[in-house]
C-alpha cells in the first residue's frame, strides 16, 4: 500500500501562485474557493525584513481529523493514502471544515459557475457581464475540464464540501498532480512515502523538514524543506 | 479579527433548544420519581415540551445542512469515529423515547412497566444527548472547545435552562394536556411541603458559575492557540459575556435564589423573582452557547 504525499521545496518556490491557478483550472475550482492556496508573513522592520510565502493544500493526513469528524464516511482514506471525498455521501454538515486544522476544505454555498450566469457588470456599458462573456464566446456551461470527472465530481454541486485530491485522476495515470506539473521552479515533488527510495524520502532525509501544525496530531503528509 | 463561521445561529438553536428539552425531560423524570402524584401536572408539561424542543432544535440543524434531505444517511453510513454520527443516533432514540413518555403521561398511564422502562432508558439517552451537545464541539479539536470542559458546561447549562423553563411554566400557571381532575388534585396539594425548585436552581447556578469561571481561567492560562482564542472571545463578545452570561445569567440567579433560601429555606422564590431570574437564566444560557459556538470558530493565523 502506497502513502502518497508532497514535498515542497521552499528554497525553490518563488511565490508566483501558479500552483493555485493551475489547480483551479485542472479541478474546476470555483471563485472564492481554493484547493491550493498559500500563507504569507512579513516580519521585521525595514531594512531588516523577512518575507515568507508558504504554499498550502490538503495535507492528506495519515490521521485525518476530517475523516474522523465526517458523520457519513463521505471523507475517507483510499489505498494510496490519499484523503478523498465522496460528494454523493456528503450532507454538507461542515464538521470536516471545523475539524481540519489547516482550513483547506471549502463549502459550496452557491450553485457552481454562478459568475457565468451573472448579469452584473463592473462598469455599466463599459465591461461585459459573466453571462455576456459566456454567450459571446459560445461556451457551453458548465465549462470545465472533463478529465477531473473521471474520479471525482467534475463540478461539485451546491451544498457539499470539496477539497484537494492530490489530482488522484492524474496519479492514476502515473502523472504528477497539476500543481506540481505547472510549478515553474519544480518546487513541488510528489511521491510515495512508503517507498524508501522515492525522491520525496530522499529529499526529507537530505534537508530535514517542517510541517504545519504538527502538534495537531494529524500526521500531515505535506513536508516543507529548506526556507523561502 | 474578521472571519466567516461555517456554523451559524441555527446550530446554536439546535444546541440551545435541544438542551432545554433535555433539561425539561430530566426534571420531569426527577419530579415523577420524587412524587408523581403531586407533580403530575408539571412533569406532564415537561414531558410534552421535551420532544417538541429537541425536535425543533433538530429542524434548525437540518436547515443548516447543505443537503438536509440526506440527514437520514447518518444512520446507515454511520461513522463510529464521528460524534455527529453518534449524536444522530442518540437524538433519534431520545426522540422516540420522549414521545412515548409524553404519550404515557397524556394517557395518564404512569404506573406500568413500560413507563418505568421509559423512565430509565429516557434518563440515559437524555444524558447522552445532553453530553453529545458539548462533545460534538470538543471532539473537533478547535482550541476553544477542546479539553472536555465544554461537555460539562453545556450539560449543566441545559439542565439549568430546563429548570428555569419549568419554574416559568409553574409560576405562569401554564397547563395543557393535563386532565382537569389532576389539575385540581395538584392545586389542593400545592401548599404542602414538596420539591424545592429554588434549591435546585441555586445549586445549578452555582455549579455553572464555577464551571464557567474555571474554564475561563484555564483557557487564559492555556497554550498559545487556546489563550489567543479566549482573548479573542473577550475582545469580540466581552460585554455580552460578562453582562448576560455571567452577571445576568448566573450571578444574579445565584444571589437571588440564595437570598430567598436564607430568608426561608423551605419556601420558594417569590413569583416576581422567579420569573425574572428564570428568564435571565434562559437568555444567559442562549447567549453562552451562541458565543462559545461562534468564538470557537475563529480562525487564527498560523505558520511554522
Amino acid at each position: 500500500m502506497a502513502r502518497y504525499g508532497m514535498v515542497i521545496d521552499l528554497h525553490k518556490c518563488v511565490g508566483c501562485g501558479a500552483c493555485g491557478i493551475a489547480c483551479k483550472s485542472e479541478n474546476n475550482v470555483d471563485q472564492g474557493m481554493f484547493w491550493a492556496h498559500h500563507l504569507k508573513r512579513t516580519t521585521g522592520v525595514f531594512p531588516n525584513v523577512n518575507y515568507e510565502y508558504v504554499p498550502t493544500l490538503c495535507n492528506h493526513c495519515d490521521n485525518a481529523a476530517c475523516v474522523k469528524a465526517c458523520p457519513t464516511k463521505a471523507m475517507y482514506k483510499d489505498d494510496k493514502g490519499l484523503t478523498l471525498h465522496n460528494p454523493d455521501k456528503c450532507i454538507g454538515c461542515k464538521s470536516c471544515m471545523q475539524a481540519c486544522p489547516y482550513d483547506v476544505i471549502n463549502f459550496n454555498s452557491k450553485e457552481p459557475h454562478i459568475f457565468w450566469r451573472d448579469t452584473t457588470t463592473l462598469i455599466d456599458k463599459g465591461t461585459s457581464s459573466g453571462q455576456e462573456t459566456a454567450q459571446k464566446t459560445g461556451q457551453k456551461l458548465p465549462y470545465y475540464n472533463p478529465e477531473r470527472a473521471t474520479t471525482y465530481a467534475g463540478i461539485r454541486p451546491k451544498g457539499v464540501v470539496e477539497k484537494c485530491t492530490l489530482c488522484d485522476h492524474r496519479l492514476a495515470k502515473d502523472e504528477q498532480p497539476y500543481c506540481a506539473y505547472s510549478c515553474p521552479s519544480g518546487a513541488r515533488i510528489v511521491g510515495d512515502f512508503d517507498d524508501p527510495a522515492s525522491e520525496v524520502n530522499k529529499l526529507i532525509a537530505q534537508y530535514g523538514y517542517k510541517q504545519l501544525k504538527p502538534h495537531a496530531g494529524t500526521k500531515p503528509k505535506v513536508f516543507y524543506i529548506r526556507h523561502f | 479579527m474578521e472571519f466567516h463561521a461555517p456554523w451559524d445561529i441555527r446550530v446554536t438553536l439546535d444546541l440551545f433548544l435541544g438542551g432545554l428539552g433535555v433539561g425539561l425531560f430530566l426534571l420531569s423524570i426527577l419530579l415523577t420519581v420524587y412524587d408523581k402524584d403531586r407533580y403530575h401536572k408539571l412533569a406532564a408539561i415537561g414531558a410534552y415540551l421535551a420532544p417538541v424542543l429537541v425536535g425543533g432544535g433538530i429542524l434548525f440543524l437540518l436547515t443548516e445542512l447543505g443537503r438536509p434531505a440526506r440527514f437520514i444517511t447518518t444512520l446507515y453510513n454511520f461513522n463510529p469515529q464521528s460524534m455527529t454520527s453518534w449524536g444522530g443516533l442518540f437524538q433519534t432514540v431520545f426522540m422516540v423515547l420522549s414521545v412515548i413518555y409524553a404519550w404515557l403521561y397524556f394517557k395518564n398511564n404512569t404506573s406500568g412497566s413500560l413507563f418505568k422502562m421509559i423512565l430509565g432508558a429516557g434518563t440515559v439517552f437524555a444524558l447522552l444527548v445532553g453530553g453529545y451537545h458539548g462533545l460534538l464541539l470538543s471532539s473537533l479539536g478547535r482550541p476553544l472547545w477542546v479539553g472536555g470542559m465544554v461537555v460539562a458546561l453545556f450539560l449543566v447549562s441545559s439542565v439549568l435552562g430546563g429548570t428555569a423553563l419549568l419554574i416559568l411554566i409553574k409560576e405562569l400557571g401554564i397547563s395543557f394536556g393535563v386532565p382537569q381532575k389532576v389539575g385540581r388534585e395538584i392545586a389542593a396539594a400545592s401548599d404542602a411541603k414538596g420539591f424545592n425548585f429554588t434549591v435546585l436552581f441555586c445549586i445549578l447556578s452555582a455549579a455553572q458559575l464555577i464551571l464557567v469561571l474555571s474554564w475561563q481561567i484555564s483557557l487564559s492560562r492555556g497554550a498559545l492557540e487556546t489563550s489567543t482564542t479566549a482573548t479573542s472571545l473577550m475582545d469580540q463578545f466581552g460585554g455580552l459575556w460578562i453582562g448576560l452570561v455571567i452577571l445576568g445569567g448566573l450571578v444574579l440567579p445565584l444571589l437571588g435564589s440564595l437570598y430567598s433560601l436564607i430568608k426561608n429555606k423551605s419556601s420558594e422564590m417569590s413569583k416576581g423573582m422567579a420569573l425574572t431570574l428564570s428568564t435571565l437564566v434562559i437568555v444567559g444560557g442562549f447567549t453562552f452557547k451562541h458565543i462559545v459556538l461562534i468564538a470557537g470558530q475563529i480562525k487564527l493565523p498560523f505558520m511554522f
